[in-house]
Order: structure tokens, then sequence, then C-alpha cells
């Protein structure tokens, strides 16, 4: 566990760069500038009628929060974990220490996770301040509750798809998300339940206040569960505690050296 | 007691390219140097030893353990690389302290200890600056507290004198000389020959993924005894000399160059002799009865080649085929 702290303390030290403070800055921003600009073209079309208000701003905030600032800040921290320490070369001194690897992976995993989750919170923060929304505190519970499942299922997701494929890791995860997040979990079949949109989208129609129109509507039936909330709950963390798994797994099984021809 | 290091027919291919080639060897534990030229393997083998790679065929047990995913080990083991890989932006300290740390040490007792380890290799008015301000020398020493800052049974150290100013090769020499004296094991890689000579005795010579030699210097200068020698002789009757050798058949060739103010064989005046011979051994006890039979006399006699270089020179010669 000493280990585990120290590379979540030292990784976080690391990791306090101003590029990276600028993207946190720039991930929160991004729902925030979406809600500004909503509330801005409402106010010139016209606003939206309050029965729809709830559901509108559930639905702009999951994806500007949970799906975006989340993703994206974990695919930004996880997704070059095994990759940057292969390039700087620093992976040895991990490597001989006893389960070295393995904290490394956990300690990079919590770290991304953290730098995730506290932008969604500060995004959902800043974003309900300007929304219209009759119940503005269910709709930050439940965006926080999503962002708090979404920023650990992500970055173990990259910190997976970084361990498999350390050379170009950032193109493999940009693909995944494009290819399979977004496009095969809009995908209205069975296949659209492996990804984590289909579980977080289940948990939005369960948690956030929708309208029975849009809660009813086709789209949404083809591509959310009806299984309980725990269900879905169980799912993301098991893929969560699996994927870390299967990185430290593949770690463990692949074998970098101190050449100067590295495996990278 | 377990060897530190044993190897069984260690094999380890990169695709058809080979890295290390059918390697055996018992070591007890002691210091090594482990010498070789670029890409003769060094890196390979010390990466089989650490456990980041697995042989493709073969065994490797270092204290008595298959090193590969073995925390037991890495308890027990230092490992130093050639390249320097650490954090640019935290300070030395930290980045020791840290490493530590995942060696299972509490914060506090990881500081103190590092503070003690950054002292010992010479570090302590630097230890609080960013490693991204060391010079190289700083950075070589920074690299060797880490891999003595848990108190390793075995350090391995890969070209650990590299990019180090004299006095830092000094320096380093005189901790890793005390290392040895507290009873602790070492293996050190490089192609310098002369950095591990001030260290030990014991070696190992590796070229093309192969080992060529083992053990102390003398055990290996014993393979040299039917390996092409060279003679040297400063004596008078030099041509006298040159004739029973090659008359024996004990030279395969002989020259004479004259001392600056003489003609060559002049009963008075010392000449150097080489002679070159497959029977270094018989020849040295065959002139022990020339010298007193002829008169002559000696001033100097030495092989050529008694320096570790001429020793690797001579077993990659035969490596490669040539002798």
């Amino acid at each position: 566990m000493n280990a585990l702290l120290a590379v979540f303390r030292y990784e976080m030290r690391k990791s306090l760069t101003a590029g990276r403070v600028a993207w946190w800055f720039v991930l929160a921003a991004f729902p925030v500038t979406i809600t500004l600009l909503s509330r801005w073209v409402q106010s010139n079309e016209g606003q939206i009628k309050l029965a729809d208000r709830d559901s509108f701003w559930s639905v702009l905030l999951y994806v500007a929060v949970p799906c975006m600032c989340c993703a994206m800040s974990a695919l930004l921290t996880a997704g070059p974990a095994i990759a940057t320490e292969l390039e700087q070369r620093s992976w040895i001194y991990v490597a001989t220490r006893p389960h070295g690897i393995a904290w490394l992976l956990l300690g990079k995993f919590f770290v991304a996770t953290a730098w995730a989750f506290t932008a969604a919170v500060a995004a959902t923060s800043l974003s309900v301040l300007f929304v219209n929304a009759p119940a503005p505190y269910t709709l930050w519970s439940g965006i926080l509750k999503l962002s708090g499942l979404a920023a650990p299922a992500y970055s173990a997701t990259y910190l997976l798809l970084g361990a498999i494929f350390p050379r170009r890791s950032m193109v493999f995860c940009v693909m995944y998300t494009a290819g399979v997040e977004v496009l095969l979990g809009s995908f209205p079949a069975i296949i659209n339940r492996i990804t984590v949109q289909y579980r977080l989208r289940s948990l939005l129609t369960c948690w956030l206040p929708l309208s029975d129109d849009l809660r009813n509507s086709t789209a949404l039936q083809y591509t959310v569960g009806s299984n309980s909330p725990a269900s879905h709950i169980l799912w993301l963390a098991s893929i969560t505690i699996g994927f870390i798994l299967l990185a430290v797994l593949m770690t463990r099984l692949r074998q970098f050296t101190t050449a100067t021809e590295s495996d990278l | 007691m377990t060897s530190m290091i044993s190897l069984q027919n260690v094999t380890r291919l990169y695709g058809t390219v080979l890295g290390v080639n059918d390697i055996s060897l018992e070591l007890p534990r002691g210091a090594y140097g482990l010498l070789g030229p670029n890409g003769a393997g060094k890196s390979t083998l010390l990466n089989l030893l650490i456990g980041q790679l697995r042989p493709t065929r073969g065994v490797v047990e270092v204290l008595g353990m298959p090193p590969r995913n073995n925390p037991t080990l890495m308890r027990k083991l230092g490992f130093c690389p050639s390249f320097e890989g650490m954090y640019a932006s935290v300070s030395g300290l930290d980045w020791v302290t840290f490493l530590l740390q995942m060696q299972g040490r509490r914060p506090a007792a990881a500081r103190l200890r590092a503070i003690e380890c950054m002292e010992q290799v010479g570090m302590q008015d630097a230890m609080q600056r960013p490693i991204a301000t060391y010079s190289r020398g700083m950075r070589q020493r920074t690299k060797l507290a880490q891999a003595i800052a848990h108190e390793p049974e075995l350090l391995i150290l890969d070209e650990p004198f590299s990019g180090l100013d004299p006095i830092g090769r000094a320096q380093m020499t005189d901790l890793l000389r005390s290392w040895i004296q507290n009873g602790r094991s070492l293996i050190i890689a490089s192609h310098v020959l002369h950095e591990i000579e001030a260290l030990t005795q014991s070696f190992l010579l590796i070229s093309g993924g192969r080992l060529l030699a083992s053990g102390t210097a003398e055990e290996v200068h014993e393979l040299l005894f039917h390996v092409p020698a060279e003679l040297l002789l400063r004596c008078t009757k030099a041509r006298r000399i040159a004739a029973l050798a090659l008359q024996n058949g004990l030279a395969e060739a002989a020259s004479i160059t004259p001392s600056p103010n003489n003609q060559i064989d002049s009963k008075t005046e010392h000449d150097l002799l080489r002679i070159e011979t497959r029977s270094a051994e018989q020849l040295a006890k065959s002139l022990m009865e020339w010298i007193p039979a002829e008169h002559a006399v000696v001033l100097e006699m030495r092989t050529a080649d008694d320096s570790l270089q001429s020793l690797f020179n001579s077993l990659m010669k035969i490596h490669r085929g040539e002798v």
C-alpha cells in the first residue's frame, strides 16, 4: 500500500505541469461553455418548454461531462501511461521493484481517475449555475454520480489499451473511442451492451429527470438497458477492475527491455 | 549455498537475431565484471538477470530464484541501467525516496535513507535540485543511489562510469570498492577494461552473444597457453636465442630490434627480441634453460599482451575463427 500511495503522490506531482493543468481547465470549461451557448441560443430563439428543460439539460450535461470531459481527460492521462514510461525509459526503475509495474499502473489509474473526476466536478458545478432546469440539484448529483462511474471506467479502458498498444497508444485510444464507444455504443443492437456508453446511458435514464416522450422514444428504447441501476453499476465496476487486472497481466507478459532498441 | 547467478544453456533470440547464445555458467557470490564490446549481448544478459526478458531457451536463476516477475528477488536486487531515464522535473532526492517507497518503505524512513544514500554518492549539495539541472555525472551518481538505497544483496550496474569525469570515476570506484569490501555482490558491465580491472579480477568476457571466458584473470590466462602469444625479451645474444626457438619449433616467427647504439647480436648490447609462439608455456620453460646455457643477459622478459585488453582481443580472435 505504501508503494501505491507513493506512486499516486509521485504521479500526481509529476502530472501537475502547466500543460496538464491547462488541459484540465479546457476540459472543465467545455461543458460550461456549451451550457452558456445553449442559454444564449435559448434567449435568442425562445425558451424551451418547462416540461422539456430537465430532459434537455440532462442530456446536454450527460454528453458534455461524463461522455466528453471524463472520457477525454481519462484518454489524455491513462492512454499514454505506459508509453510515456517506456519513451522516457523510466520503466526499468519501477519494473525492478517488487510488484512495481502493478503499483505503477494502479497509481496511474487513480491519478487519471482523479484528474477526470475533478474536471467533471468543476464542470458540473459551474454548469449547473447557468442552467434553467427546475431541479438543478438532481441534475448536479445525477451527473456527478455518472461521472464518478465514467472516470474510473474510462481510465481503466484506456489504461488497458495503452498496455496492449504501447506504441501509438493515443491513436488506438481515439480509434476505440470513435469506433466502439461512439459508433458501436449508439448502435441499436445487443453488441452495444459491451460499451461503457451503454451502461452510462442506461443509468442516465434512472438517475436524471427525463421527459416521458424522451424515455419512450425509439432511439432510447434500443440504446439503453432496462436492468436495475445496480446491475449497470456492477457491470461498470467489473470492467474497471477487470481491465486494470488485464492491463497488469499484459505488462507482466510483455517484455520491455533496457536495450536501445526498446520493445516500444 | 546457492549460486549467485546460474545460467543453463541460456539463449535469447530477438526474432532471428541472437542476443545471447547458449550461455551456461555458475557464479558464486562476489564481484564480477562483464566485459564486451558494444552489441556483445551485455545488456541482453543483464535484462535476463533482472527478469525483464525471458530466455528463449534455457534457465536463468539469480540468488537461487527465477528472476522474471519475482518480487522476492526484486527486494534483493539493485539495478542501474546504462541510460538515464529519470524524471527531469523532480529532485534527485524525491526520485530516490519514491523508488524506496516502491520497495515498501514508509515515507519518513524512505526519505531518511534517500538522504543518506545521496550523501554517500556525493550528491548532498544538489539533491534538492530538479534532475533536469544535473550534469551527466550527477545523474550517474543519482542512479547509483537508487540502486543501492534498499541495500540489495546483488548490485547490477550497466556502464556506471559512462559520462563521469576523472574525479567522478575515482569516487564511483571508491564507492563500489567499499561495496565489495562489505561482502556484497556486484556485476558491472562495461566495454572499458580498466574500469573493471580497478574493481575486480573476476570477469566474464562476452561477444556476439557468447560467453568467451569466465573466471579470474589468471584462469583466463591459462586458456591462452595454446593461443598465439608474443614474448618480448630485452637481452644479449638475441639472434642465438631466436634461432634456438625457431629450431625447436617453439616460435612461429621472431624479430630483433637492435638497441639504438648497437649492431644486432652484439655480445654486450641488449636488443629487443620479439617471439611469436603458440606454446608460450613451453617456450618460457625452454628459455630458462637456454639463457644460462648461452650466457645471455636478460634485462627484461614479458609477454606483449599482459593486459586484459589483449586477453580480450585474443579471445575474440579465437571466437571469430581467426586463430
